[in-house]
């Protein structure tokens, strides 16, 4: 990188739908306070699986004031939050959302299951009675509905652009969207990502056997699968000049990221950790920074037997003993679940704050280390300490691999 | 006019892929085109019953032996094969050395507007039908949209930057233009970029019963798209990496404009002004102005009000010349590999230095000054503009030369 003012990228605003609630700050509670948003899920029949947890959000109660009736019929759940997400963002930067209707705008977000909830429905009715549901329940079907509807609320006429890179989806988007203000191709760009449960992905996971029955233990000895999750979480990025000039507060800067292919495996990680390794030298490289100036790492962590393996291998052997006794590593998934598409949304928006405010969250539910897993793992409670380089790092199938490199402001 | 930043520059292009319905590579595809053939065909009965929407573009006599061998091929869903197959294309045109530079320095942008669905309808369908615990396990890693870039990265041991992207028909606008930010931003030497579909029955009775498919026997004028399968890559360097490996490119990508309209997210979005505003941004990047153009592959793809606001902004932009214009999804049908595919073929006939006749729908009166070639024709002098829109709202334009 030329380290330029075109290259100081800025997150100037964060905001999340978790398990937890709605809202930046009830995430960063839930995180900090080392709570759990893991529990029994009641989206739909879950009687045939090994579990019936998840980390889900109950938005029987939530309202949105702000989509006509009509669009409340016409958005998924995956659009909801994403909406809600992206608003408390733009608020939180504290940018007149008008600013948004331009063509300097651009949305690049990471998704997945998107409108699919939904669309269960109409393809049960179709296998199950040969009858067609409503259009209302397919129409948001493809990933990229969520970034096209948020684009339409805020009227922004720039790039779209919608990554579907599986459990690196947003993390990805998060790295594209800094490209195209390091490109020159946009001033404010609206990313990270919304991923919602849906029976394929819950029967999909339980069918590979990878879904612990109780709540998930990330580098646990004891671990036995992934718990999985939902959620949103949208970051506003600008340049750093552009930001200054509004007067705008920065959580920290995205100071590069790196993205591999493992030509490995289409479901299992690399073993040796050298693929891994991989993505996450290329987002030093790309930040221009040594690994000796990482002070943090929330890491992937999925808490299944291999993920977990080849993550503790792959930040040995680019972090040498400093990975097992001093740099402090946590997985937010024991409180979140697995998000999929939005997990390096959520995970990058942990650490944003995580540096922003001066503390680690824990990883829950890490009792027994594994000694496959060496790692100096913050266990339980979340740690007070200086953040001036973190890394966010997400694996997924297909071997598509992202970390992304975040500095203090 | 938007300000935007020098850092893109032109890239050569210097090898193509394509598997569509019209041939399995950009070479057959090309002379069925010049050809005036079509690769729309009635779906048979048992293919997709109870939809009135019958026709559609899908691949058929496509042998993967030729890309991988068949325990592995077994393994792969239709989208993956067929995004193997291109992108194998694109590199042996290309002759791209195999060696430990290409595997970490060769990036891969890959675009879908459907690939996983075959995997997902069967996953679901068993899921649905007698439990999710009979739902086949092994469908399950390929009904994410990744999954062909993740079996390209396998099967050719390509280890450097990937990522798949989404955006409806449109998707090769972006896939491109981050394409060229990865070089760039010195992340790649080299990008495959490209796109994959699969047509699903399942989408196709979506679709129909949405109103968005042309209707058999409502005749070339009928009004709505016909869906598509297949793949297409183009392999893009810088021109200094080209040049010193000794490539030679079949011709240069010299900008990609992208915008987008706030208008329905799952209706086609006719607004001429962010097609003008996308067709601006590829000329600014280009460093050209509206009289270089010379030809121009639409993105007609049977939708009537789509094709009055291309024109629309074709004449807006160029208001003082004819262009001589083509198009190849009354041939190809429509999906994102329509888009990546006009680009391949775009790169190829002007290679060849001729242009295949427009293959249709003429669902409006094109203005004359779209002159639509109804016959193989020579290439005009000046760069070709490729043009795509996606339902949701977004627009691109890519200028090569």
């Amino acid at each position: 990188m030329t380290g330029s003012s075109a290259d100081d990228i800025v997150v100037t605003g964060i905001g999340v739908v978790s398990a937890f609630g709605v809202g930046r700050d009830t995430y960063w509670r839930g995180l900090i306070e080392g709570r759990s948003g893991i529990r029994d899920l009641e989206l739909f029949d879950t009687s045939a699986h090994r579990t019936n947890l998840a980390a889900w959000i109950d938005d029987r109660e939530y309202s949105y004031p702000f989509l006509s009736p009509l669009d409340q019929r016409r958005t998924s759940r995956a659009d909801r939050f994403a909406l809600l997400a992206a608003r408390e963002a733009v608020e939180d930067a504290g940018l007149d959302p008008s600013a948004l209707a331009s063509e300097r705008a651009a949305v690049v977000l990471g998704a997945g299951a998107s409108g699919l909830f939904e669309a269960e429905a109409w393809y049960r009715r179709l296998v199950r009675h040969g009858t067609l549901g409503r259009p209302s329940q397919i129409i948001n079907h493809f990933s990229d509905a969520v970034t096209d509807h948020v684009a339409r609320h805020f009227g922004v006429m720039g790039i779209r652009s919608t990554v579907v890179t599986a459990c690196s989806s947003s993390a990805a988007a998060i790295g594209q969207a800094g490209d195209l203000l390091r490109c020159g191709l946009a001033d404010l760009v609206v990313t990270g990502g919304s991923d919602v449960l849906a029976e394929l992905t819950y029967a999909g996971f339980n069918a590979l056997r990878v879904v612990d029955s109780g709540p998930c233990r990330p580098f646990d000895r004891e671990r036995n699968g992934l718990t999985l999750g939902e959620g949103a979480a949208i970051l506003l990025l600008e340049r750093r000049d552009t930001a200054a000039k509004r007067g705008a507060r920065t959580y920290c800067r995205l100071a590069g990221y790196g993205l591999t292919a493992d030509a490995h495996h289409m479901t299992a990680p690399e073993p040796s950790g050298g693929a891994g390794a991989r993505t996450i030298l290329a987002a030093l490289e790309n930040a221009g920074l040594d690994p000796g100036s990482v002070d943090y790492v929330n890491a992937h962590g999925t808490a299944t037997l291999h993920n977990d393996r080849a993550e503790a291998a792959a930040l040995t052997l680019v972090f040498g003993h400093r990975a097992q006794k001093d740099l402090p590593v946590s997985s937010i998934k024991g409180a979140i679940g697995h998000c999929l598409c939005s997990a390096g949304g959520m995970e990058a928006a942990a650490t944003a704050l995580a540096i922003a405010r001066g503390a680690a969250p824990p990883t829950l539910n890490y009792r027994t280390p594994d000694p496959e897993c060496e790692l100096d793992v913050i266990p339980n409670r979340a740690r007070e300490m200086r953040i001036r380089t973190a890394l966010s790092t997400s694996f997924a199938f297909g071997g598509n691999s992202a970390c992304l490199a975040l500095t203090a402001a | 006019m938007p300000r935007l930043d020098r850092r893109l520059t032109p890239l050569s292009i210097t090898g193509l892929g394509c598997v569509t319905a019209l041939g399995h590579s950009p070479e057959q595809v090309l002379d069925a085109l010049e050809a005036g053939e079509s690769g729309i065909r009635d779906l048979l009965p048992d293919e997709v019953p109870n939809c009135q929407a019958r026709l559609a573009a899908r691949v058929v006599g496509f042998d993967s032996g030729s890309y991988l061998p068949a325990m592995r091929a077994r393994r792969l869903d239709r989208a993956s094969l067929f995004a193997v197959a291109a992108v194998k294309q694109a590199l042996d045109d290309a002759r791209f050395p195999e060696d430990q530079e290409r595997n970490e320095r060769l990036g891969l942008v890959m675009g879908t507007s459907s690939a996983g669905s075959g995997p997902l309808t069967t996953f679901l369908e068993a899921a649905f039908r007698i439990s999710p615990l009979d739902a086949p396990p092994s469908e399950f890693p390929n009904t994410v949209a990744n999954a062909p870039a993740g079996h390209v990265s396998i099967e050719l041991g390509l280890k450097g930057p990937s990522t798949t992207l989404t955006q409806k028909q449109s998707v090769v606008a972006p896939a491109l233009l981050y394409a060229q930010m990865m070089i760039a931003l010195g992340r790649c030497n080299a990008v495959l970029a490209g796109t994959t579909d699969e047509w699903c029955a399942v989408y196709q009775r979506g679709y129909d019963q949405l109103g968005a498919l042309r209707i058999e026997g409502e005749s070339s004028q009928g009004d709505g798209m016909v869906l598509a399968e297949g793949a297409a890559t183009v392999l893009l360097e810088s021109e200094a990496y080209a040049s010193r490996r000794g490539s030679r490119p079949f011709a240069r990508l010299l900008g990609v404009g992208m915008a987008s309209s706030p208008g329905a997210t799952y209706r086609w979005v006719p607004d001429s002004e962010a097609m003008v505003r996308a067709i601006l941004l590829a000329l600014e990047e280009a460093g050209l102005q509206p009289p270089d153009v010379g030809s121009v592959w639409l993105a007609a793809n049977g939708v009537a009000a789509m094709e009055s606001i291309e024109a629309s902004a074709l004449q807006r932009v160029f208001p003082r010349q004819s262009l001589v214009a083509t198009g190849l999804k009354g041939a190809l049908g429509e999906c994102a590999t329509s888009g990546a595919a006009s680009v391949a073929l775009a790169a190829l006939a002007r290679q060849r230095k001729r242009l295949p006749p427009f293959s249709g729908p003429r669902s409006i009166a094109w203005p004359a000054s779209v002159g639509l070639l109804d016959h193989l024709a020579p290439s005009p002098d000046g760069a070709t503009l490729v043009l795509t829109y996606g339902a949701g709202g977004t627009f691109g334009a890519i200028l090569i030369g």
